[in-house]
């Protein structure tokens, strides 16, 4: 009788089993270790961990605070699986996530004097929603980049009577640079395509030359303004 | 008590003196009661206990050998010890730099915001020994690191996870650093303070590489990471300018370079003054000197890489072609403002200081940054050739202004990249010319000419394939005209 309540309650009722609370990450303290709860921010570090295939990702709020997400090898694996098909299908609702994506997690707590850290229990508690963009020139950027918050969703290229070409490509390893370049104002600037982006199914396939027309998450590199893609159908 | 009372300690039953007991085989002799036992714990327990604090309040920090580190070791947190000979690089999240001991060489990051490091005096100088706690990482490809995440103290030991003790400084001159480097090395991985002229600047993603040179022409390169400029103000450092500054001796490979900790440790102190000459007076005497010169920007080209469409150098012929060209890299132009990339137009008059040399017996200036040249605006066109048949070898490297239509295109492959371009021209007259585009000027091309667009063309005449043809330095000085 107490397991059917259980499984009832879990599945609808919610008389005992209750959604985790949404907590502020400036709330968070050690005395929360272990709860499960909900957080959202602005995801501002994204690494898929080669060696070990771990997801991490650091999540801020507006104040500064900020803490550190970890998806173990199978959640993440899940994860990369789940934005293949989605890729596949079409949708335009992210499931891998990316510098500048505002995320809402389910996870649980662990809490050090010194560091907070968030274990993703299970894929499907990442939510994304990733930032519109606002239509900017490379010399906007390059000029003014005290203009631009950091990992702010920003499309180049987007006018025919300014076309945006891919004028270098440099394999680092962890990502391909792409130097790209607006044909009218002669300013470049650097677009950083991540190496996981690989695991997606596809492969970059704009090449030397070719004009482009992209979405990326803006940063700067100390000076240097560069974009990161964030998805393949942010190229194209 | 009789015989019959006796109990046996293990089993608790009547032994009836009997050795060992009849009911369990115990011998009741041997064994020790409860309570001494218990008594006996709780001596051994406190003893223990007691050592053990004091053995941990009383231990010294053991720093672990680098070259003891192994894979097994991932993740272990260990004291490190030893001396910076390398950065700091600088982040706003944290600064990393490279430690070595006696047995081998570790990265270190510090995982702590870049300016509490400034304030609390804690960004290392090559040079300076460091003391710190943190986890190692051992990667699978072998490399190694530790991560410092903390300024506190260790709560036994007292030691802070992050003691810096800086080195001591040696006057110096660039000659004996230089000879020393090439000589005994002694003053590698020692804090320095030195007196020098920027004579160049090669401008890195993530650095500038200032030239330091002293007035017998030895030099030596300096390195500043860009981070600086989020815990300090840049210092506006100027090519000419005398500097003193103190920098930690390191090495890049095998390459003897300065790394400066702060733009606090450097002072300008003078400046050279360059020779002032016409740029038709350069000559043998001015090799190798710096001058400053003006004219008229009559011709730029921009000359690309054969591995992608980057741009490599740039030249600038001015008043006349005749004169030594003005060069420098694309990345000392990509410094300037886009303002006034825009300015450094043909047409332009430009006044900027460079370094005379030769190359193919040809006397040549390298404009060499940090600088910025004054500009005023202009026009300036090349002498228009009306009939593009008299382009011939005799005025080979000349400028010329064509004009006509394209009859003819054929593209020469360059394997992944986008193709060069030959065009055929026909002027007004009928004849025919051949206008060559390499990829990296026409791909830069707004609107890129095809057969059948009347253009007019500025160009240098060149020798191509056993002809003679015009080539544009920039994409705008081809003009598609109705």
């Amino acid at each position: 009788m107490g397991i059917l309540f259980l499984y009832v309650d879990l599945h609808s009722a919610n008389i005992v089993v209750k959604n985790p609370p949404t907590v502020a990450l400036s709330e968070i303290e050690p005395t929360m270790n272990m709860a499960q709860v909900y957080i959202q921010g602005k995801a501002t570090f994204v690494k898929y961990y080669e060696d070990t295939r771990f997801l991490g990702m650091f999540v801020s709020d507006d104040a500064g605070n900020s803490i550190f997400i970890r998806a173990y090898d199978a959640e993440t694996l899940r994860l990369i699986e789940m934005e293949k098909q989605r890729l596949a299908e079409g949708s335009s609702e992210p499931k891998f996530p990316a510098v500048g994506d505002i995320v809402t997690i389910r996870g649980q707590l662990r809490v050090r004097p010194d560091f907070k850290m968030m274990i993703l229990q299970y894929a499907e508690g990442l939510e994304i929603e990733r930032p519109l963009e606002n239509r900017v020139t490379i010399a906007q950027m390059v000029s003014n980049p005290e203009n631009f918050g950091e990992y702010q969703r920003l499309e180049i290229g987007w006018d025919e009577n300014n076309p945006v070409k891919i004028i270098s490509s440099t394999d680092r390893g962890w990502a391909t640079m792409l130097t790209l370049y607006e044909m009218a104002s002669e300013s470049s600037t650097t677009l950083i395509v991540p190496k996981t982006l690989t695991r997606f199914g596809r492969t970059l396939e704009a090449k030397v030359g070719d004009t482009i027309r992209v979405k990326g998450a803006f940063q700067l590199y100390f000076t240097e303004p560069q974009l990161w893609l964030a998805s393949w159908d942010d190229l194209r | 008590m009789s015989e019959d009372e006796k109990i046996c300690p293990a089993c608790g039953k009547s032994t009836a003196g009997y050795v060992p007991c009849p009911h369990c085989g115990a011998d009741p002799r041997l064994r020790l009661s409860i309570k001494v036992a218990v008594i006996l714990c709780v001596v051994i327990l406190v003893l223990g206990s007691g050592f053990f604090v004091l053995h941990l309040s009383t231990a010294e920090v053991q720093p672990t050998p680098i070259g003891s580190i192994d894979r097994w070791m991932d993740y272990a947190s260990v004291w490190i010890e030893g001396t910076v000979i390398s950065g700091p690089q600088i982040d706003k999240a944290s600064i990393s730099f490279e430690v070595q001991d006696e047995s081998g060489v570790l990265n270190v990051e510090i995982y702590l915001p870049s300016e509490r490091l400034k304030r609390e005096n804690k960004i290392p100088s090559v040079g300076d020994s460091v003391l710190l706690f943190g986890q190692l990482r051992v990667y699978p490809d072998g490399s190694t690191e530790i991560r410092v995440s903390s300024l506190d103290k260790d709560p036994l030991t007292g030691e802070e996870y992050f003691q810096l003790t800086r080195a001591q400084l040696v006057e110096t001159s660039i000659g004996d650093l230089v000879s020393d480097w090439y000589a005994s090395q002694s003053l590698k991985y020692k804090r320095v303070t030195i007196e020098g002229t920027i004579t160049n600047l090669w401008p890195l993603s993530s650095a500038k590489l200032y030239t330091l040179e002293d007035n017998n022409g030895v030099t030596v390169e300096m390195y500043v990471h860009n981070g600086l400029g989020y815990i300090e103000n840049v210092l506006d450092l100027r090519v000419l300018q005398t500097i003193r500054g103190t920098a930690g001796v390191s090495a890049y490979g095998t390459k003897l370079q300065l790394a400066l900790p702060s733009y606090d440790d450097i002072e300008v102190v003078g400046a050279w003054a360059p020779n002032e000459v016409g740029i038709e007076n350069i000559n043998d005497n001015l090799n190798g000197k710096f001058v400053k010169v003006d004219g008229q920007i009559v011709f730029v080209e921009m000359v690309g890489k054969s591995s992608d469409l980057e741009v490599d150098k740039r030249y600038l012929w001015l008043d006349d072609n005749d004169n030594p060209r003005v060069w420098m890299y694309e990345s000392i132009y990509k410094l300037f403002s886009e303002n006034l990339r825009k300015q450094l137009r043909r047409g332009a008059t430009v006044e900027l200081v460079g370094r005379v040399s030769k190359s193919a017996g040809q006397f040549q200036i390298e404009f060499t940054g940090p600088q910025v040249p004054s500009l005023e605006n202009g026009v300036y066109e090349p002498l228009l050739i009306e009939n593009v048949a008299t382009i011939n070898s005799s005025l080979l490297n000349d400028f010329v202004t064509i004009h006509g239509r394209i009859v003819e295109n054929s593209e020469v492959r360059r394997g992944t990249l986008p193709s060069d371009w030959e065009f055929v021209l026909r002027d007004n007259l009928g004849e025919n010319g051949k206008i060559w585009i390499p990829n990296t000027i026409y791909e830069r091309m707004l609107d890129p000419i095809v057969v059948g667009d009347n253009v007019r063309v500025v160009g240098k005449v060149i020798q191509r394939g056993g002809g003679i043809a015009v080539q544009p330095g920039v994409p705008s000085d081809v003009v598609k005209v109705s």
